[in-house]
C-alpha cells in the first residue's frame, strides 16, 4: 500500500473514532436506549469482566447500568490492517477517562472498541469496559 | 442554608463585634479604574450606590454576588461559627479588601446596599481570620502588594469542579493550586491562587473552554491578600498526617458491623498528639475523612458525627454518593442550626438519623412537623432520634437501580483461548521487561500499529509526586482529544514491525507485576483477537532513579493467528498513575527477574503446560534470530545481515539506521543482496 494510501486510512480512522466517541458516550449518558443502533447485531462486550453479547443483550445490559456521567480525557485510533477483519474496514479505539455513576463514586475507566464499517455506517463489533482500580 | 437564618446569624455577630465604621466605603470611587475591569462596568450599571436602600435585603439572588464580602456573608457564614468569639473582640479596624461591595453584578439591576449587612461582613471578616490586612487599618491598600489572586468563574456549578480544575489548568500556562474552591449561591465558582502570575495565566484562559452546554467559560480574577493564617489550615492535610488520621479511623471502625465511630474526633488521643486538630468544620480536615472512607471502606452502613460542633453540612455533602450502603446517620450533639442543612447529604439514602441535641431540633412547632421535615429529606427514613416512625409511603416504581453490577475478574470467554492468551502474554512481557526488546520483532505482524496515550495533566494530584514520571511520556501521547495535526497523528502512530520495536526499545526499562495482570478478552474471529491486559509495571532503568516509579496501565492487542501462537497486528497501550490501593498492592511479591516473576494462578498455571500450550513463534532473542529478521527486513543475504548486526553490537535498531543510510547512499555492495 502506498504511503498516502495508508495516511488516508489513518485519518479515516481517527475521524471515525473522534465521530464515535461523541454519539456513544453521549447515547449512554442520555440516550441508552439508542445504544442497540451503535452496536452490530453479533457485538461482544466484556464489562468489568462482565460478559454478554448481542447489540440487544448489550443494550439491556446498558440500560441497567444506574445513570451516567461520563467524561473523556483521552482517545486514540488505529486502523487495523485488513488482513486481521476479512476485508472489513475496521478501526481500534480506545478511550479512558472519568465516570460518576449516580450513587457510586467518580472512577477512571479505559475502554477499547473496535469499530467496523458495514455498509454506510460503522459499528461496535466489539466493547471492553475496566474501571481503574 | 436560606439566607434568612444566615442574616439572623449575621446580626448576632455584629452585636458581639459591635458596629463600625469602615474606611473602605467609600474608597472605591477612588479606585484607578484599570485595576478591575468588572468593578468598574458594574459601577456604573448600577448608577450610584446607595440609591434604594434595603432594596435587596429580602433577594437572596442579589446578595450573593461573586464578591468576598458576599461570599462570606451569605455562602459560608457558617464558617464564623468555628471558633467563635475568639477573634470577636480584636483587630477592630481591620477592613475587607473588596468588602462592600453592592450585590451581585449578575443582578445588573441598581440595587441600593443594606449597610447593616455591610456592616456585619466586616465583623464576620476579622472573627473569620479571611483576608484582612491589619497594617491597613481603615484603609485599602494598593492592590498591586497583593500577592494572591482570587478567581471567579460565574456559573461555574453548570460543571463538576473537578472538570472546571481540570480544563483550566490543561489551558492554562501556569502550574496552580486552586485553594478553597468553593461556590457562592447563584452558582459562581471561586478559589484562591497563591500566586499572581498563576493568577493572571488562568484569567487568559476566559471563554477559551467551552463547557458541555456549548457555553464559553467567562474567568474573572482579581489580586487578592494572602488569606490568614487561620484560614490557611483549609490547605489539604500531608500525605504523613493523612496516614495518621487513616489510623485514627481505622480503629473507630467496626470491620464486622460496618460501623465508623468517629464522635467527638477533637479529643482522639492518637490525633491529639499528633498534633492534629481534628475539627471537623474545617474543610481540610471533612475532605480528608471522607477520601478515606471512599477510597477504603466505602461499604460502611453506620457513621457516628456526634459532638463535633458541627454547625454545617457543608463539607459532609460530598460524603453523598460515595457511600451506597450507609443506612446510619448520627449527627447529633452538634451545633446544626438550620433544617435546610440536611438538604445536602439528602441523597443518603438514610434509614435511621440521630439530630438530638442540635439547636435546629428546637425550632419546630411541634414533633410532627419536625419528623415530616427531615423525612422530607428523607423518605425511607425509619428511625429518627431513636424513635421508630410510621412506615414511609412507597410505590413499586422502576426508579432505576444504583447498583454496579460487580466487578469480575479475567475473562477469557474459553479455556483454550485462556491457554493461547496467557501464555502469550508471559512471554511477550518476559522479553519486554528484558534487557533487550529486539526479541519482540516475531511477535509484531508486518502491518502492525502500535500507540500510546497519557491522560492529561490534572491539578488535582499536586499531592502526589512533584514531577510524575509520566512527564516523560508526554511527547509520545496520541491523545487525539489533543493531537489534532493529521502529520502529527501519522507520525506518533508507529507502524511495521520494525518501527513498532525500534519505538519500544526507547521506551524506558521496565518490570511488570504480572500478579496486577488482568485481562479481559473482547473479540475472537477466526482472524482475530483482541484482548485488554490492565495492571501495574515499573521502570527499572538507570533514567528511573529511586524509587522506581510505579505506572499503571491498560495494553489493548488485536492479534492473528501465527501458527500456534499469535501475532500482533494492533497494540495500543494507555498509561496512568496508579491508585494508592494499586500502590499498596503493587509488586508485593519480590520478583527478582522477570523470568522468574510471580503470576497470577491462571498465567502460572499455563507456564507448567507449556509443553502442550501454543508458543509465539520467537519471542526468545536470539542472534539467529535476529539475522533472519535483519535478512527479511533489509534484503540482504545472512552474511551480510550478521556483518551489519554484529558491527553495531546486535542492536538491531542502530543496525537498521545504519543499513537504511547506507542503502540510500548507494554504498552497499550488490553482492549483500545475493542470496
Amino acid at each position: 500500500m502506498a504511503a498516502s494510501d495508508f495516511k488516508i486510512k489513518i485519518a479515516q480512522a481517527c475521524q471515525a473514532g473522534e465521530e464515535f466517541q461523541k454519539i456513544y458516550y453521549d447515547s449512554l449518558d442520555k440516550r441508552r436506549n439508542k445504544l442497540s443502533k451503535l452496536y452490530s447485531a453479533d457485538a461482544s462486550l466484556v464489562w468489568n469482566g462482565n460478559a454478554c453479547s448481542g447489540s440487544q443483550q448489550i443494550t439491556k445490559f446498558y440500560e441497567q447500568l444506574p445513570t451516567s456521567d461520563f467524561r473523556v480525557d483521552t482517545l486514540d485510533c488505529q486502523p487495523i490492517a485488513e488482513e486481521a477483519t476479512n476485508g472489513v474496514t475496521s478501526v481500534l479505539v480506545t478511550v479512558s477517562g472519568t465516570v460518576k455513576f449516580e450513587g457510586n463514586r467518580m472512577q477512571g475507566f479505559n475502554q477499547t472498541f473496535v469499530l467496523a464499517q458495514t455498509g454506510d455506517v460503522w459499528k461496535v463489533a466489539s466493547d471492553s469496559f475496566r474501571f481503574h482500580e | 442554608m436560606s439566607s434568612h437564618y444566615r442574616r439572623k446569624d449575621s446580626f448576632k455577630v455584629t452585636t458581639k463585634g459591635g458596629l463600625r465604621t469602615f474606611g473602605d466605603h467609600d474608597d472605591r470611587t477612588m479606585s484607578p479604574p484599570s485595576q478591575s475591569s468588572w468593578k468598574d462596568r458594574r459601577s456604573r450599571r448600577k448608577g450610584g450606590r446607595g440609591y434604594r436602600k434595603n432594596q435587596s435585603s429580602g433577594d437572596d439572588k442579589m446578595r450573593d454576588g461573586p464578591n468576598p464580602r458576599s461570599r462570606l456573608e451569605d455562602d459560608d457564614g457558617d464558617i464564623s461559627m468555628d471558633d467563635a468569639g475568639t477573634a470577636g473582640g480584636a483587630g477592630g479596624n481591620r477592613f475587607a479588601p473588596y468588602g462592600a461591595r453592592p450585590k451581585s453584578r449578575r443582578g445588573y439591576r441598581p440595587g441600593g446596599r443594606d449597610d447593616n449587612t455591610d456592616m456585619d461582613a466586616h465583623n464576620k471578616f476579622k472573627r473569620l481570620g479571611l483576608p484582612v490586612s491589619s497594617r491597613h487599618g481603615g484603609r485599602r491598600s494598593n492592590r498591586e502588594t497583593y500577592t494572591w489572586m482570587k478567581i471567579y468563574i460565574p456559573f461555574g456549578n453548570k460543571n463538576s469542579k473537578e472538570w472546571l480544575l481540570k480544563s483550566i489548568q490543561d489551558l492554562c500556562t501556569v502550574p496552580f493550586q486552586p485553594i478553597d474552591f468553593h461556590y457562592l449561591s447563584d452558582g459562581t465558582a471561586c478559589f484562591y491562587v497563591d500566586d499572581k502570575r498563576a493568577g493572571y495565566a488562568i484569567g487568559e484562559v476566559s471563554k477559551r473552554i467551552t463547557n458541555t452546554n456549548g457555553h464559553k467559560v467567562v474567568i474573572n480574577c482579581k489580586p487578592h491578600p494572602p488569606l490568614a493564617e487561620r484560614f490557611l489550615k483549609n490547605i489539604p492535610l500531608t500525605e504523613a498526617q493523612i496516614e495518621i488520621l487513616k489510623r485514627s479511623m481505622s480503629n473507630r471502625y467496626d470491620v464486622l458491623t460496618h460501623k465508623l465511630n468517629l464522635s467527638n474526633l477533637l479529643q482522639d488521643e492518637d490525633l491529639k498528639s499528633n498534633n492534629i486538630q481534628a475539627i471537623l468544620n474545617r474543610p481540610n480536615i471533612m475532605e480528608s475523612v471522607i477520601k478515606i472512607i471512599a477510597e477504603n471502606i466505602p461499604q460502611i452502613t453506620s457513621l457516628d458525627l456526634s459532638n463535633n460542633k458541627l454547625y454545617s453540612l457543608d463539607n459532609l455533602k460530598e460524603l453523598v454518593g460515595k457511600v451506597p450502603l450507609l443506612r446510619n446517620l448520627s449527627l447529633a450533639k452538634n451545633m446544626l442550626k438550620n433544617e435546610k442543612d440536611l438538604d445536602k447529604i439528602s441523597g443518603l439514602k438514610l434509614e435511621e438519623l440521630t439530630l438530638d441535641a442540635n439547636p435546629l431540633c428546637v425550632q419546630f412547632r411541634d414533633e410532627t412537623t419536625y419528623v415530616s421535615s427531615v423525612r422530607k429529606r428523607f423518605p425511607k427514613l425509619l428511625k429518627l432520634d431513636g424513635h421508630e416512625l410510621p412506615p414511609p409511603i412507597t410505590f413499586d416504581v422502576d426508579t432505576g437501580s444504583e447498583v454496579l453490577p460487580d466487578q469480575q475478574g479475567s475473562y477469557y470467554i474459553n479455556d483454550q483461548l485462556k491457554s493461547l492468551v496467557c501464555t502469550f502474554i508471559q512471554q511477550y512481557f518476559a522479553v519486554y521487561d528484558s534487557e533487550n526488546r529486539q526479541g519482540l520483532l516475531d511477535a509484531y505482524h508486518e502491518k502492525s500499529c502500535f500507540s500510546m496515550t497519557i491522560p492529561p495533566n490534572n491539578p488535582r494530584d499536586s499531592s502526589s509526586q512533584k514531577v510524575h514520571s509520566l512527564s516523560y511520556y508526554i511527547k509520545f501521547s496520541r491523545n487525539l482529544q489533543k493531537v489534532t495535526d493529521i502529520d502529527y497523528r501519522s507520525k506518533l502512530l508507529k507502524t511495521s514491525k520494525l518501527g513498532v520495536v525500534a519505538f519500544l526499545t526507547e521506551l524506558p526499562e521496565t518490570q511488570h507485576d504480572l500478579a496486577s495482570f488482568v485481562v479481559d478478552i473482547s473479540m475472537q474471529t477466526p482472524t482475530l483477537l483482541c484482548f485488554t491486559v490492565s495492571g501495574l509495571f515499573k521502570e527499572t532503568g538507570r533514567r528511573s532513579g529511586h524509587p522506581q516509579p510505579i505506572i499503571a496501565f491498560s495494553r489493548t492487542f488485536l492479534t492473528v493467528p501465527a501458527g500456534p501462537g499469535l501475532c500482533i497486528i494492533n497494540d495500543q497501550l494507555s498509561i496512568r498513575k496508579p491508585s494508592l490501593s494499586q500502590l499498596k498492592g503493587a509488586f508485593s511479591t519480590p520478583a527478582p527477574t522477570p523470568s522468574t516473576s510471580p503470576v497470577p494462578p491462571e498465567i502460572q498455571a499455563q507456564s507448567s503446560l507449556s509443553q502442550s500450550a501454543p508458543l509465539v513463534a520467537a519471542v526468545t532473542p536470539t542472534h539467529q534470530e535476529m539475522i533472519q529478521s535483519f535478512s527479511q527486513q533489509s534484503g540482504m543475504n545472512v552474511e551480510w545481515s550478521q556483518k551489519c548486526l554484529c558491527e553495531n553490537n546486535w542492536n538491531y535498531e542502530q543496525s537498521a539506521r545504519v543499513f537504511t543510510d547506507l542503502h540510500s547512499k548507494g554504498n552497499i555492495p550488490p553482492e549483500a543482496f545475493v542470496k
